[in-house]
C-alpha cells in the first residue's frame, strides 16, 4: 500500500502535500522532527495517511 | 496570404497503392478536380456529389461517360463493376474492386462546394484519393469516408467552412490543404476524427476563439502551430491519443490554454510555446504521460495552474518563466538541475506560493542553496 504519510495543506483550493519536508521563506518542516511541531504550522499539519 | 494552410508533413512517407489509377499533376494555377473512386464487385456503387456556386462544369466519370452540367442538386452515378477495364484490386477485407478516375474541369462560372457529405442520400462512400485546385471551392465532408487515404487541394477558399466541415476521415494518411479562411465565427472542431495524418504548419491570423479544433483525431505529427491573435484556445489538441511530435506553438494572444493537449498520451516532444498573456493552464498537460520538455516563453499572467502537469511522468524538462501561482510538479522526472532551472524562472509572488517537486529523481538532490533560490521569492518548496 502507497505511503501517504506526510505534511499537507489546504490552501488555494486544493491540497498541498510534502511526504518528506516543507521549506518556507520562514520556516521549515522535516519529517524526521515531525513530532516536536505545534500544529499547524501555517497551515501545515501531519497526518499519517492522506486526509482527503 | 491564406489565414490558415496545413499541409501533410510527410506525404512521401504514405505510399500510394499500386493498381489505383494514377492522378495527373496539378499545381495551384489549375482548376481541377482529380478524384480515385473505387468500384466494387459485390456493392452498389453509387458515387454523389453535389456543387455549390454558379457554375458550368463538366464531368469525366472514368467510366467513358461524361455529364456537362450547371445543376446544384444531388448528382447521382451509378457505376457497373463488369464494364470497368481498369485492373481488379482486393482491398483489405478481401473483396475486389476497380478504380475509376473521376475528372472535373470547369467551363464557365465558379464552384464554391464540393459537397461529399449528403447525409441523406443513398450512395456509397468509395473515394479514395482526392487531388484538387479550384481557387473558389471548398470540400464538405460530414458523412463518414472510410476508404479515403489521400486529401490534398492545392488552392480553394474555405470562408464558409463550419464545424464538422472536414470531419470523418477516420483514414486519411495525407491532409493537405490551404484554408482560406475567414472563419465565420469560431474554429471549433473543422478536423475531427481526421485520420492518423501527419500535418505541417498552420497559420490561423484571425482573431476567432479555436476550441476542439483536432479534438479526438488520430493525427500522428503536427509542424508549427500559429495563432497569435486568437485570444481563446483550449482543448485544441484534446484527446490526441497518437499525436507524438508537435513543433513551435504560437499562442500569444491567448488567455486560455485551458486542456490544450488534455490526455495526449503519446506526445513526447513539443516546440517552444509563446504564451505572453495566458492566464489559465488548467489541466494543459494533464495526463500526457509521455511529455518530456515543455518550454513556455512566459508564465507571469497565469492565475490558475490546476492539473496543468498531472500525471507528466516523463516530464524532464520545463521552463516556467515568470511563474507566480502554486504549481504541482508531483511524479515529473526532473533531476536536480531542472529543478533548479524551475526554481530561477519562477517570478516573486505577493503572498507565498507552493510548488511541489515530490518525488522527482533530482528532489533529494536539492541543496539549501538551490531551495533558498525559490524561498528567498516568496515560495514554500515541498519535497
Amino acid at each position: 500500500m502507497e505511503d501517504t504519510s506526510g505534511f499537507y495543506r489546504y490552501d488555494e483550493e486544493q491540497w498541498f502535500w510534502a511526504p518528506n519536508a516543507v521549506y518556507a521563506p520562514t520556516y521549515t518542516l522535516l519529517k524526521e522532527l515531525k513530532d516536536t511541531y505545534d500544529y499547524p504550522v501555517d497551515g501545515w499539519r501531519w497526518y499519517d495517511e492522506q486526509p482527503y | 496570404m491564406s489565414d490558415l494552410y496545413i499541409q501533410a508533413g510527410s506525404p512521401t512517407e504514405w505510399t500510394r497503392p499500386g493498381g489505383w489509377v494514377s492522378i495527373p499533376s496539378i499545381t495551384s494555377a489549375d482548376t481541377k478536380f482529380y478524384g480515385v473512386y473505387a468500384v466494387y464487385e459485390t456493392r452498389k456503387n453509387i458515387l454523389n456529389i453535389q456543387f455549390a456556386g454558379t457554375f458550368n462544369i463538366t464531368i469525366d466519370w472514368g467510366d467513358t461517360t461524361t455529364l456537362t452540367t450547371a445543376s446544384t442538386t444531388l448528382i447521382s452515378k451509378t457505376y457497373t463493376y463488369s464494364a470497368l477495364t481498369s485492373p481488379i484490386l482486393v482491398d483489405d477485407y478481401g473483396e475486389n474492386y476497380k478504380t475509376v478516375l473521376v475528372t472535373i474541369t470547369p467551363n464557365t462560372g465558379s464552384v464554391t462546394l464540393f459537397n461529399f457529405g449528403l447525409p441523406t442520400a443513398i450512395g456509397t462512400q468509395n473515394w479514395l484519393d482526392i487531388v484538387m485546385s479550384w481557387s473558389t471551392a471548398r470540400p464538405f465532408f460530414y458523412k463518414s469516408h472510410p476508404y479515403l487515404q489521400r486529401f490534398i487541394q492545392y488552392t480553394g477558399n474555405y470562408a464558409g467552412a463550419l464545424a464538422s466541415s472536414i470531419t470523418l476521415l477516420p483514414n486519411c494518411r495525407v491532409f493537405q490543404v490551404p484554408l482560406n479562411l475567414g472563419l465565420p465565427s469560431s474554429a471549433t472542431q473543422i478536423f475531427t476524427y481526421l485520420g492518423a495524418c501527419e500535418v505541417g504548419d498552420m497559420i490561423i491570423n484571425t482573431t476567432v476563439a479555436i476550441t476542439s479544433l483536432f479534438t479526438d483525431t488520430k493525427i500522428t505529427k503536427f509542424g508549427n502551430f500559429t495563432s497569435s491573435a486568437a485570444t481563446t484556445t483550449t482543448s485544441i489538441f484534446a484527446n490526441c491519443a497518437n499525436l507524438r511530435f508537435i513543433g513551435n506553438v504560437n499562442l500569444a494572444s491567448s488567455v486560455s490554454f485551458g486542456s490544450l493537449f488534455l490526455n495526449n498520451s503519446s506526445l513526447i516532444k513539443i516546440g517552444t510555446i509563446t504564451s505572453t498573456a495566458v492566464t489559465n493552464l488548467t489541466s494543459a498537460f494533464s495526463q500526457c504521460g509521455s511529455l518530456r520538455e515543455v518550454t513556455f516563453t512566459s508564465l507571469a499572467n497565469v492565475v490558475t495552474v490546476t492539473n496543468a502537469f498531472f500525471r507528466c511522468f516523463s516530464l524532464q524538462k520545463i521552463r516556467v518563466p515568470g511563474l507566480v501561482v502554486s504549481v504541482n510538479f508531483l511524479d515529473c522526472a526532473m533531476e536536480r538541475a531542472e529543478l533548479v532551472q524551475v526554481f530561477n524562472d519562477l517570478g516573486t509572488p505577493g503572498t507565498t506560493r507552493t510548488i511541489t517537486v515530490t518525488r522527482n529523481p533530482g528532489s533529494a538532490d536539492l541543496t539549501a542553496a538551490d531551495i533558498l533560490i525559490a524561498t528567498s521569492k516568496n515560495w514554500i518548496v515541498t519535497l
